[in-house]
């Protein structure tokens, strides 16, 4: 089927106006598969880190929001707790809001129990495991 | 039924579809199913004869082979119809889509609505679930922009002829190339333009659109605009008269009459110059438009009519920030039922950009009209009266320019309910009713939850109070506390969480033996007499006729499936079983020579016999089927466990025979061998009462068979229901949701049930 042109151009202005820190390469094969690499933000425990994820354009997108998930191990509480999508999103916009959401923890809002409950209890620790886990598994 | 529900249109539901009529022509009504239950019914008459030896062998032979054959034709007559419905369903849907996608051909190439479509041009290629007649006539009222084709590029210095080619999707010429002839029509001379144009400002000035209210039309507030921005508006009414927009025609309260103004040109340009002059994109598809697009009653955010067909509700579904414990103490069953899919919403669809709910858009309608337009509209719009405010003049003033971008932001937002504003609603009117319809599905599984309560009650109470003669004919809760009174190790309030496990432990005989095979075995062997009421069968039957009357027809019902989806399911298993014994039974006899020739035989007789031994009470021909059982251990354990439960049901159907005399006609003889026959013959009975319950039963019946597959987790599905419906209504409600997702299956609104229960068994079989 032909690729939608929204997702052509979307593609097309990811790479033309890249996103600081943030990578977004689609398969040869599947036009609608993206590898991409976000840089951990500078002040997080996540700097210097490297995260991989995929990202999937179901056939409906952007009706549909598109499918993420973190390939790297990350210690975070609320990981891929996208916020609620809607069409006008964009690729671009939803890994700039993952990229936010890595330096900004909320534990509030959590998607990981255990993290949050460790991020609210023992935050220092929770940063340094956060740290810790980016530099076992994030670190290129 | 259900088959006009957008939902099962949409792709995800043909598959099942499919899939249920395979798995059931497998084993179909035709020619093709009869050798398999010939082989079945042959299997079982040997099976019978085996443990009728000398006795009245040729009888149960006969008598297994009518109920086979009555099922036989019942089924037949069953799948006739459905599989048939079946196919129109898929006849019809193709050809919908054939007939739309001619629609869409002979619309796009017929029709036009200032320069652009009635009909989506395919930026979205799933199926089109808004409402093709609304959006239509939206259209031709002006009051939804066009579907016009969007451009993929665009750029500001075209030229006309660029732009024209760009709007066919052809190469884009060089910037000096001539203007080319509009394959439509052949450039229009300056008296067709006023031709056209005239009779919108004659008739605006004719119509007094002031006094009516009507919300919807609004030509006549289109021509209220061009009335001040047509430079050609002093001119001529015979002209109006012809196309019949006279004052007569006008005022004349007739439908809409769809007239077509054919000029493909605008001020003597072509009319794709000028739409896309200064094209715009729509930010959620990424391509060109003319910059007329509908823009967001909340934040005048442009969208096309494209994308704002494909906005809608979610699915119904369950709040989410619903509070988890609400401690409402458990109102009365019906009561329950009623409320169980109150709780669903379906919120409208809120705005992609700003995330406002209830999601609407405003189009303000070009200066000039060409293509379809209502000849007849008699009923003139009211914005005025409804929007008095800077809107008009905003309007008009950018509008009067055409083809100028709509540079004035709009500092204005539209209350959801202004007339001009289009929501998602509008254009499906039927998610009211998928709401509706979602609701009563709800109703239906909890109804369906309540009659699983009411059996493992009745099983309880059948094990733990056969001899006790108190009676709670009204209340099946009762019955329940009652046996948690009786039974120590839970209190009657306790929390349900509690009462799970407990109530589980006190219906060993219903739940256990199927997650726990080998210790349930176990325990039948050491007990013996563990299903009580078979050993006491004048008291079962006793209780059973009374807690009968107690019990509604429905939920006898739907245990009446629930049984037969099971008892299916056992003669399914023992047949394996049987052909697996038999063969191990050859291997065993080399090991166990003393054994091994009574096992051979006596093995799927002593199968046998724990079933119709508990119908009939043979208390002593279970224990040595037991024992039996417990020499052969892991091979018999899943008969076993089956069995156990099965035979509980089988209570039940007593129960339910006597409730509803019209189901009762083959079961009265239920004492000799049609025992047998009872997981198939009731079928014929069942479905003749129970054509209202389809859908819930749907719900059961794969429960049941589902429960078959795994075992461990349905029972946990089920049990927990069961207890949480004595306890609190939080409690309740949660467990139903649960039960309601582990068993979900969408659109088998008008299945019959017993054609489910074969799908779903054969489906079973080969996977």
């Amino acid at each position: 089927m032909a690729l939608p042109k929204r997702i052509i151009k979307e593609t097309e202005r990811l790479v033309a106006e890249p996103v600081p820190g943030i990578q977004a390469v689609p398969h040869e094969d599947n036009l609608r598969y993206f590898d991409v690499a976000i840089h951990g933000p500078t002040q997080s425990p996540y700097e210097g880190g490297v995260f991989k994820l995929e990202l999937f354009l179901p056939e409906d997108y952007p009706m549909t929001p598109p499918k993420i998930r973190f390939l790297t191990k990350i210690y975070h509480p609320n990981i891929d707790r996208l916020a609620n999508w809607s069409p006008a999103l964009q690729i671009r916009t939803i890994l700039l809001s993952i990229q936010a959401l890595l330096g900004a923890p909320n534990p509030d809002d959590p998607l990981a129990n255990d993290v949050a409950q460790r991020w609210k209890e023992d935050e220092p620790g929770a940063i340094a495991t956060a740290r810790e886990w980016t530099k076992t598994h994030a670190t290129p | 039924m259900g088959n006009t529900s957008t939902k099962e249109s949409r792709g995800a539901s043909p598959p099942p579809h499919h899939h249920h009529r395979n798995s059931r022509s497998f084993s179909g009504p035709s020619s093709s199913s009869f050798a398999p239950e010939m082989e079945r019914s042959g299997t079982s008459s040997l099976r019978l004869g085996r443990r009728h030896r000398g006795e009245n062998f040729e009888a149960a032979l006969l008598g297994l082979n009518l109920n086979h054959s009555h099922r036989e034709r019942e089924r037949e007559r069953d799948e006739g119809p459905y599989k048939s419905r079946e196919e129109r369903r898929a006849e019809r849907e193709a050809e919908k889509k054939k007939e739309r996608e001619k629609e869409r051909e002979r619309s796009m190439a017929e029709e036009s609505i200032d320069g652009g479509y009635l009909v989506t041009v395919g930026v979205y290629t799933g199926v089109e679930d808004y409402n093709l007649k609304i959006v239509r006539q939206l259209q031709i009222e002006r009051r939804l922009a066009p579907f016009w084709r969007g451009l993929p590029d665009h750029e500001d210095d075209w030229t006309d002829a660029q732009l024209v080619a760009a709007a066919h999707l052809k190469p884009i010429p060089d910037a000096d190339e001539p203007v080319p002839p509009s394959p439509t029509k052949p450039s229009t001379t300056s008296e067709d333009l006023t031709r056209l144009t005239v009779p919108m400002a004659s008739r605006s000035r004719s119509q007094s659109y002031g006094s009516d209210a009507s919300p919807s039309s609004s030509t006549g507030r289109l021509s209220s605009l061009s009335l001040s921005s047509s430079p050609l508006a002093g001119f001529t009414r015979p002209r109006s008269k012809t196309l019949g927009f006279s004052r007569s025609s006008s005022s004349s309260n007739t439908a809409p009459v769809e007239t077509n103004i054919p000029s493909r040109t605008v001020n003597n340009r072509p009319i794709e110059a000028v739409l896309y002059e200064n094209a715009s994109e729509c930010p959620i598809c990424f391509l060109y438009y003319p910059p007329h697009l509908n823009k967001t009653r909340c934040c005048d955010q442009p969208i096309c009519s494209e994308c704002f067909v494909q906005i809608k509700r979610a699915d119904p579904h369950v709040p989410e920030h619903s509070p988890p414990n609400s401690p409402t103490p458990q109102p009365a069953d019906q009561d329950r039922r009623a409320h169980a899919g109150d709780q669903l919403v379906s919120e409208p669809a809120s705005c992609p950009f700003c995330k406002q709910p209830e999601f609407g858009v405003v189009f303000t309608p070009l200066p000039w009209k060409r293509g379809l337009v209502y000849a007849n509209q008699s009923h003139p719009y009211s914005v005025q009266q409804h929007s008095p405010l800077s809107y008009n003049s905003t309007t008009s003033s950018t509008s009067s320019l055409p083809g100028t971008p709509n540079g004035t932001r709009r500092n204005k937002t539209y209350a959801v309910n202004a007339p001009e504003v289009i929501t998602t609603d509008r254009i499906r009117p039927d998610w009211a009713t998928k709401l509706a319809h979602a609701k009563n599905q709800a109703a239906r599984r909890a109804a369906a939850a309540t009659a699983l309560h009411t059996a493992a009650y009745l099983m309880n109470n059948m094990n733990n109070q056969s001899s006790s003669s108190s009676s709670n004919p009204f209340s099946s809760r009762r019955i329940l506390r009652r046996m948690n009174n009786s039974s120590s190790s839970i209190t009657p309030n306790g929390g349900s969480g509690n009462a799970t496990p407990a109530a589980a432990a006190s219906t060993t005989s219903i739940s256990m033996p199927e997650p726990q095979q080998q210790p349930q075995q176990q325990q039948h062997a050491t007990t013996g007499a563990m299903p009580v009421p078979s050993g006491n069968p004048p008291s079962a039957l006793h209780n059973a006729l009374r807690r009968a009357r107690m019990v509604d027809l429905e939920e006898m019902m739907l245990m009446e499936a629930i049984r037969l989806s099971l008892a299916e399911e056992e003669e399914r298993k023992k047949k394996e079983e049987k052909e697996r014994k038999v063969k191990e039974a050859k291997e065993q006899a080399d090991a166990e020579r003393n054994a091994a020739a009574r096992l051979a035989t006596s093995a799927p007789e002593a199968r046998r016999s724990v079933d119709v031994g508990k119908g009939k009470g043979l208390a002593g021909k279970l224990d040595t089927s037991s024992v039996t059982r417990k020499s052969e251990e892991g091979q018999s354990s899943p008969t076993i466990g089956f069995s156990a439960a099965s035979h509980h049901i089988k209570i039940h159907r007593a129960t339910s025979d006597v409730s509803s005399s019209a189901s009762s006609m083959k079961e009265p003889e239920a004492g000799g061998n049609s025992d047998d026959e009872d997981g198939t013959e009731p079928m014929f009975n069942f479905q003749s009462l129970a054509q209202t319950l389809m859908e819930a039963e749907d719900d059961n019946p794969n429960n049941a068979v589902a429960g078959k597959g795994k075992q461990p987790e349905h029972i946990e599905n089920i049990i927990p229901t069961i207890a949480t419906g004595e306890g609190k209504k939080d409690e309740e409600k949660g467990s139903h949701n649960e039960n309601g997702k582990a068993t979900e299956e969408p659109d088998t609104a008008d299945s019959k049930t017993g054609v489910r229960h074969e799908s779903v068994r054969i489906g079973q079989e080969t996977a």
